[in-house]
């Protein structure tokens, strides 16, 4: 049976009264005017904080296994080459040395791939006798510079002998036309735009511990998806999924490039199995950096038309994505869905190089569309002399559950925008300062069905929950500590969180795509409430009421229709004698509300001030309005601390980050963390965070995620704030100082 | 030159091997503040010493107040010993040269990074890591603020942040921002927890009384 419950949803400014049916096992979803207690604007410390900063917690890093071998890889030093005899004689005689596993290839595709695994009694001995191992490579040709777009036609990329690896990519859903629409605009700009290619750089990198026993297989693997990893070892090792159990309890990062087992996964493996002895192996820096992913780059030719008033006519883009020897992506989702403009056309083709695979980064696709489109809208909104925030509010419709108007509205006023912004390029003076926008898109991925909880109360009031998931670092574990405290009505302290363990034998979500507290927290919910419900019913005996009548709020269980009738939880949980109470859930099937869909983009805008030298064309960014709609944060604390990395992460794209690879070798130049120049503290901005909370049924907790929507406008803001401090736009990612210097000087003729 | 990756190996000249031969040199540069002719001075060192390795030598460390007799290789680094050998896994392994801070550790009271020190250099002399950083069961009041300002996520960079930071705020509890992001330049962090980083450093120097 389901019943049915009103409650009002959406955001500030704009809200509605709706009626949804829960069926009466399951909790409502939170409606506007609840009274919150643990998540929402609550903060709770990070519930692995204290492991954290005492260096308790243990990651695959830090595993060690009694009677460890230590393996280190060989990988090819060329571009491309075709692989001659694998010589081991000499490696095999070094010292410590236990097994070698030699590829079978025929060729090499980028720097850095495979080519043996070597397992010894320590790390040393290991890379050792990795040197020691002879290939006879014949270099092959190969291109790892793209072609500037006038020698090679009109959103080509590729020299010639990289033509037939371009893979058309499926075609965006375009709408309207273009042609009618460009007829239609009062100023038109075109533009290319590049951005670069980046490495994740996670701090811990990849790799795993394997061990063997009894024919079963256990993986401690730093990994984003222990269910995926699960399967995908047992693959490896050529068993049941059933035999293989995956172990992530802290993992050093992930930010899209650990949602695969790496290559050597099979190697160790079988070292394992062999000799009887665990294995591990978790790359070198620089492996790590030329092998395990990257953000694609891209080069993005756009032409925007707009009316004098500011309205968007046409946007026609065609888009060259650069990966490596494999991936793809598309960076056309955020011309579709960040404006409301009439007539889109976006083509994309990709280009391969014999370089490292492109992985998925954080928000795959969405940095670079939105550097590329925010650009060109802030060069339009300069050509028909808009204030470009005005022009952005003017291209975006509103409702109640997209707040894209609402976040440009609280951004510019907690940004100061009116007060800070002055026309391109009408500053003079070696230092000038500039202000940006952009806007963020991401949408909601919740699964129902996708992940499972289990909740158990205990005799003494202690509550256990558990998840299968992993908690990459975002919160997760605090995230589902609140959830569980929220909805039982007691403090967080009493709950223990159990996760990133298969033998749990809860399945969860692979943690991409901002899925993990959108689908693990809802499932939280309704298992804590379903135990939770069984407390109720003997409370609900002794008052001799209805089971209906009960509810807790701050630790005390009590009849919600007589305030007499009230006892501890814990003397309710008392009432179950000595046996826990436990229910399992999965995060239930979405409501449906008549006329409306819910589930929609998380929204979202940020506001840039840099300050630019153009004496030595140095940029800092100096402060980061970011406006965020995440549904309803779990984790307060931990939901801003994720924005602001996110924020972080885009500085460090839009300014230093590049992956650089030499022209004649192919090799990369700069696989290192001193030449890789990732953001550092010194170089941080001043960032003020303010979410924006959207009451959107879609889930039980109003949950939509986050780990992706803060980094995709960052870097798309600050380039637009450059563009006006300076008067003349820099076009490609990362804007160095050499390129503001070039900038300058072409403008100067 | 060596002709072959085998000759290579057999002159053991690799990056550990530099640093060993030089390490004295180095330090004396720093020490002095003035130019030192490296190749003398590693020269010299070479004389006055026996020729240790390449195969392990007894070490004896002593880490957070406590004697480890170990056996390692002279090359290995403090931090390869620390974690491989005497299981201390606080300090992490991340650039593997001295570019971020995770491995940071105290010798005799100052901040090092544990990956360009050898093991067998830090011999006699005292050794503390985030794990010794408080007494058992205690926190130091660093450690304390970053709980408290949620200063972390993954909490691979945590161990050499709060290193650091303790670093700064011991000597001088009244430390300005300024000196505190001096203190701390040399780490990163990749979740992008700086903002956090620096309201722990503004709640510890609240809590250390500065």
């Amino acid at each position: 049976m389901a019943r049915t419950v009103a409650i009002t949803i959406g955001h500030d400014g704009l809200t509605r009264d709706v009626t949804i049916s829960v069926p009466d096992n399951e909790p409502a979803a939170w409606g506007m005017g609840h009274e919150f207690t643990a998540v929402k604007d609550k903060r709770i410390p990070r519930v692995d904080a204290l492991e954290k900063v005492t260096g308790q917690a243990k990651y695959t890093h830090d595993i060690h296994r009694p009677n460890m071998l230590h393996a280190a890889l060989v990988t090819c030093p060329y571009a491309k080459a075709s692989i001659g005899t694998i010589d081991l004689t000499e490696a095999k005689a070094m010292p410590g040395v236990v097994d070698i596993r030699a590829t079978t290839a025929s060729s090499a595709q980028y720097t850095g791939h495979l080519i043996a695994v070597v397992a010894a009694e320590t790390p040393q001995q290991a890379l050792d006798a990795a040197r020691q191992v002879q290939v006879s490579y014949t270099p092959q040709a190969f291109k790892v510079e793209a072609l500037p777009e006038d020698e090679a036609g009109h959103g080509g990329l590729a020299p010639q002998s990289l033509q037939e690896g371009r893979v058309p990519l499926m075609p965006p859903a375009n709408r309207g036309n273009v042609d009618n629409g460009f007829s239609q605009a009062d100023g038109i700009h075109e533009a290319t735009y590049e951005t670069q290619v980046t490495p994740h750089c996670t701090l811990e990198t990849h790799g795993c511990v394997v061990e063997w026993n009894n024919g079963e297989l256990t993986v401690w693997t730093s990994t984003q998806g222990i269910w995926s990893s699960r399967s995908a070892c047992a693959a490896a090792a050529r068993i049941s999924a059933s035999l293989t159990r995956v172990i992530t309890n802290y993992m050093g990062g992930g930010f899209g490039s650990k949602l695969q087992i790496e290559d050597f996964f099979t190697q160790c493996i079988q070292i394992a199995k062999d000799t009887g002895r665990p294995v591990k192996l978790m790359a070198t820096r620089y492996e790590d950096l030329i092998r395990s992913g990257n953000k694609p780059g891209s080069r993005q030719t756009v032409r925007i038309g707009a009316k004098n008033d500011g309205t968007l006519t046409a946007i026609d883009a065609k888009i060259s994505v650069i990966t490596g020897y494999s991936g793809s992506d598309s960076y056309a989702a955020p011309y579709h869905d960040g404006y409301d403009c009439p007539n889109i056309r976006v083509s994309e083709s990709t280009v391969r190089l014999n370089a490292g695979a492109s992985r998925a980064f954080r928000a795959p696709g969405r940095p670079q569309g939105t550097f590329a489109l925010e650009m060109a809208i802030e060069e339009l909104a300069a050509k028909l002399d808009i204030d470009p925030v005005q022009l952005r509010m003017k291209n975006v419709k509103t409702s109640e559950l997209d707040c894209r108007l609402h976040a440009l509205q609280v951004g510019a006023e907690r940004f100061g925008w009116t007060g800070k912004f002055t026309k391109h390029g009408s500053q003079s003076g070696v230092v000038r300062r500039g202000v940006g926008c952009a806007v963020t898109t991401w949408p909601y991925y919740g699964s129902p069905g996708a992940a499972m909880a289990r909740c158990t109360l205990f005799p003494d009031g202690s509550v256990e929950i558990a998840n299968a998931c992993q908690d990459l670092g975002t919160g997760s574990r605090t995230a589902m500590a609140a959830t569980a405290a929220e909805t039982l009505g007691i403090g967080p302290e009493a709950i223990k969180i159990l996760m990133g363990d298969t033998q749990l034998g809860l399945i969860g979500p692979e943690s991409s795509g901002s899925v993990t507290t959108s689908n693990v927290a809802p499932a939280v919910r309704s298992a804590a409430y379903k135990a939770q419900q069984r407390v109720f019913a003997l409370a609900a005996q002794q008052w001799g009421i209805a089971v209906e009548n009960v509810a807790c709020q701050n630790g005390v269980v009590y009849a919600m229709d007589n305030p007499a009738l009230a006892m501890s939880w814990r003397e309710a949980a008392a009432l179950m004698g000595v046996d826990p109470i436990s229910a399992t859930a999965q995060n239930p099937a979405m409501p449906s509300v008549r006329g409306m869909t819910l589930g929609t983009q998380m929204r979202g805008a940020q506001f840039a001030e840099v300050e630019v030298d153009t004496a030595t064309g140095r940029v800092r960014c100096l402060k980061i309005v970011a406006v965020q709609d995440c549904g309803i944060a779990m984790a307060r604390a931990q939901a801003e601390s994720q924005i602001c990395g996110g924020v972080i992460m885009g500085v460090s794209y839009a300014l230093s980050e590049d992956r650089i690879l030499d022209n004649l070798t192919g090799r990369p130049l700069n696989a290192s963390m001193e030449t890789g120049k990732l953001l550092s503290p010194w170089q941080a901005p001043e960032i003020e965070v303010v979410l924006i909370d959207v009451y959107d049924p879609v889930n039980n907790c109003c949950a939509k995620g986050l780990g992706e929507p803060p980094h995709i406008p960052t870097a798309a803001a600050v380039g637009c704030a450059v563009f006006n401090a300076l008067g003349v736009p820099v076009r490609s990612l990362p804007i160095t100082p050499y390129k503001v210097l070039r900038a300058l000087k072409e403008r100067k003729g | 030159m060596p002709e072959s990756p085998a000759e290579e190996a057999k002159t053991q000249v690799s990056r550990r091997g530099f640093m060993k031969g030089f390490g004295t040199s180095v330090a004396a540069a720093s020490l002095s503040g003035g130019l030192v002719v490296l190749g003398e001075q590693s020269a010299s060192a070479a004389e006055t010493g026996p020729a240790l390795g390449p195969d392990a030598v007894p070490m004896t460390l002593t880490v957070n107040g406590k004697t480890y007799n170990v056996s390692a290789e002279p090359r290995e680094t403090l931090l390869e010993v620390l974690r491989h050998r005497l299981d201390i896994t606080g300090p992490k392994l991340v650039c593997d040269r001295g570019a971020c801070g995770g491995c940071t550790v105290y010798l005799d009271g100052r901040t090092v990074y544990a990956c360009m020190t050898l093991a067998i250099e830090a011999q006699g002399r005292e050794i503390v890591t985030i794990e010794g950083l408080a007494p058992p069961g205690a926190l130091h009041p660093v450690q304390l603020a970053f709980i408290e300002e949620d200063a972390m996520q993954c909490g691979f960079c945590t161990p050499g942040f709060v290193m650091s930071m303790a670093a700064v705020l011991d000597a001088n509890p009244a430390a300005g921002q300024d000196e505190v992001k001096e203190g701390i330049a040399g780490h990163i962090c990749r979740c992008g927890t700086y903002a956090q980083i620096y309201k722990a450093a503004e709640n510890a120097r609240r809590k250390m009384g500065g």
